[in-house]
């Protein structure tokens, strides 16, 4: 992983049936979404360093002829500090 | 392509290019209040008769400039210069949206040569004239037509449409490789910015009943939010037994304002991309026959309730594309019907104007609503807020930014108008060009654009969402819009050309 601070950013896309987070030596692949960021918060949590983890969803993974209706599909924050909830 | 500040996307979407081709096209326009027509050489097609253009064909006869200043112009000429500016303009667009600009090229010049076909064509006498005076003249009579469909300016989008989807359904090889181009939420935010220039000059002429419209559409749309999302939820859990998200992206793209909704929805309640990218289809399908169906059924069945009719289009028919291309045809269609039955001619662009307006607001409060529906599924549904929050970012990065172009084109019309009063009729002309057969070009450039997309075969194997889809639009969507409309804005009627 790359060095700690507070905050870190990953890419999230949709990849043959898997969501994949990649970004600051980070690259995880899970099916489940919630369990992706379950695997995220124990990566980030075992270097320690980033608080926040904003996820950012890359729209390019989306069919080309969906752009052109909504460009951004979401992102969102992951606190580490409060570890993942099961 | 990830959305991190406010200006993520500024010169990579569809959506912020509406507003830049837009605006630079007025922006243009408006040295004509120095008193250079810049905009003068845009072509128009002239309504013909056959036999007359076939006992001596020029091309004068089928186009024509303008302005006045660019009447020593041959017709194919500016017609070319028509054709440079706005491909120039869009590849240049394309290139920044990273599209393949050279297949782009390419599309959007078959594209054209389509669209243009099908304006002149479309405007054959016995395809749009109407059998009544008009201007002191009656083309019908005074051209001694045998007969004719009296379809108004709505004969060449119906052609248009027409052979767009020939085109999407039975030549999809040709389909295939005009599909980097044939881009018509584009075209048709670029028509919207235009037509906030219209809407500048028509607020002028009539001022309470643009307001009227204005407001009541916002009401009409709150309205619509609170009924449709609950009842199609409902009913895809209830009785279709839909999955929670599943459920929830149908809801929002048959409810609200289709593709965009649905995938604004999917990203809200983090669904897997496969779910708004299915029902993204259906929505597709379903509008186009939604825009086949409802201009002719509502100009049929409620001829004299056109501003009800234009609202309740707008809340009936997903995606801009569509419905901005139904308000279209809807205007043209009950003009052309009014003016045959009472000799009356409405102005044109009031019907479309409530169609687009009644839109333009659901488009608006997605970006709200799927907050909202963010930190429900996150807090109620997921249950992760200690872990999971969701900025309030998402809002603007959903917003459609070409609301944006429409609006400031519109206000900045009145501005200038109100200002420099003794200049407006110079602005006036000088953004004739754009409020007429540019946004008209835009238009057509949609309805062949959104006929090469459809393709009706995507509709095998969506058995259960599809019926869902059709059983909402009837028994749901439709009734409950056209009941609101009614509410809103019944008896209403444009004014007078």
């Amino acid at each position: 992983m790359s060095a700690p601070s507070d905050r870190a950013e990953l890419t999230l896309r949709y990849e043959s049936c898997a969501w994949r987070a990649f970004g600051n030596g980070v690259d995880i692949s899970r099916c489940d979404l919630a369990d992706l960021d379950a695997a995220i918060v124990r990566a980030f949590a075992r270097h320690g360093g980033a608080k926040r983890v904003h996820v950012r969803f890359d729209a390019s993974s989306l069919p080309p002829w969906l752009r052109q209706y909504q460009s951004h599909y979401f992102n969102y924050v992951l606190r580490i500090d409060e570890g993942p909830s099961t | 392509m990830t959305n991190r500040r406010w200006t993520s996307g500024m010169l990579t979407t569809e959506d912020w290019w509406a507003v830049w081709v837009g605006l630079a096209i007025y922006a243009v326009s408006l040295v004509s209040l120095a008193g250079v027509d810049l905009v003068g050489w845009m072509t128009r097609p002239r309504s013909w008769e056959w036999t007359d253009v076939v006992g001596g064909f020029e091309w004068s006869k089928l186009l024509r400039v303008s302005g006045a200043g660019y009447e020593g112009w041959h017709p194919l000429g500016a017609w070319l210069v028509t054709y440079v500016v706005f491909g120039g303009l869009l590849s240049a667009g394309a290139w920044c949206q990273r599209l393949d600009v050279r297949r782009f090229a390419l599309g959007f010049t078959a594209l054209f040569a389509i669209t243009w076909a099908c304006w002149i064509i479309g405007s054959e006498m016995h395809l749009g004239a109407v059998d009544a005076a008009v201007g002191g003249g009656n083309a019908y009579r005074d051209h001694e037509l045998s007969w004719g469909l009296q379809l108004g300016s709505g004969a060449p989008y119906l052609l248009a449409l027409l052979v767009g989807l020939a085109i999407g359904n039975f030549a999809k090889g040709w389909a295939a490789k005009l599909r980097e181009a044939a881009k018509p939420e584009w075209f048709i935010k670029t028509a919207i910015v235009f037509l906030g220039v219209n809407l500048g000059a028509m607020t002028i002429e009539a001022t309470d009943f643009a307001l009227d419209l204005i407001l009541t559409g916002a009401a009409a749309t709150f309205v619509a939010y609170l009924f449709f999302w609950p009842l199609v939820y409902t009913l895809a859990r209830r009785v279709f037994k839909l999955k929670r998200d599943a459920a929830a992206v149908l809801s929002s793209g048959i409810s609200i304002c289709g593709v965009s909704a649905a995938i604004a929805t999917g990203g809200a309640i983090r669904a897997r991309p496969i779910i708004p990218v299915t029902v993204a289809m259906l929505v597709v399908v379903f509008a186009m026959i939604e825009l086949l169906i409802l201009p002719g059924f509502y100009t049929a069945f409620f001829p004299d309730q056109p501003i009800v009719n234009g609202a309740a289009m707008g809340m009936t028919v997903k995606t801009d594309g569509a419905d901005a291309a139904a308000g279209a045809l809807l205007d043209e269609l009950m003009i052309a019907r009014h003016l045959g039955e009472t000799g009356e001619q409405w102005q044109s662009g009031w019907i479309l104007s409530s169609a687009v307006l009644t839109k333009v607001w659901i488009d608006v409060f997605i970006g709200v609503w799927t907050f909202v529906l963010a930190l429900i599924w996150v807090y109620k549904v997921d249950r992760k807020p200690g872990q999971v929050s969701v900025g309030a970012s998402e809002i603007w990065f959903r917003f459609p930014k070409f609301v944006i172009g429409y609006a400031a084109a519109w206000l900045s019309f009145l501005a200038i108008a109100s200002i420099v009063p003794e200049r407006a009729d110079a602005l006036e002309t000088g953004t004739a060009a754009l409020q007429s057969p540019m946004r008209h070009m835009m238009f057509m450039l949609t309805f062949v654009a959104i006929g090469v997309i459809t393709d009706f075969s995507k509709l095998k194997g969506m058995g259960r969402l599809a019926l869902l889809y059709a059983v909402a639009l009837a028994l749901l969507i439709a009734p409950i819009a056209y009941a609101v409309a009614w509410i809103f804005h019944r008896g209403l009627t444009p004014p007078l050309a």
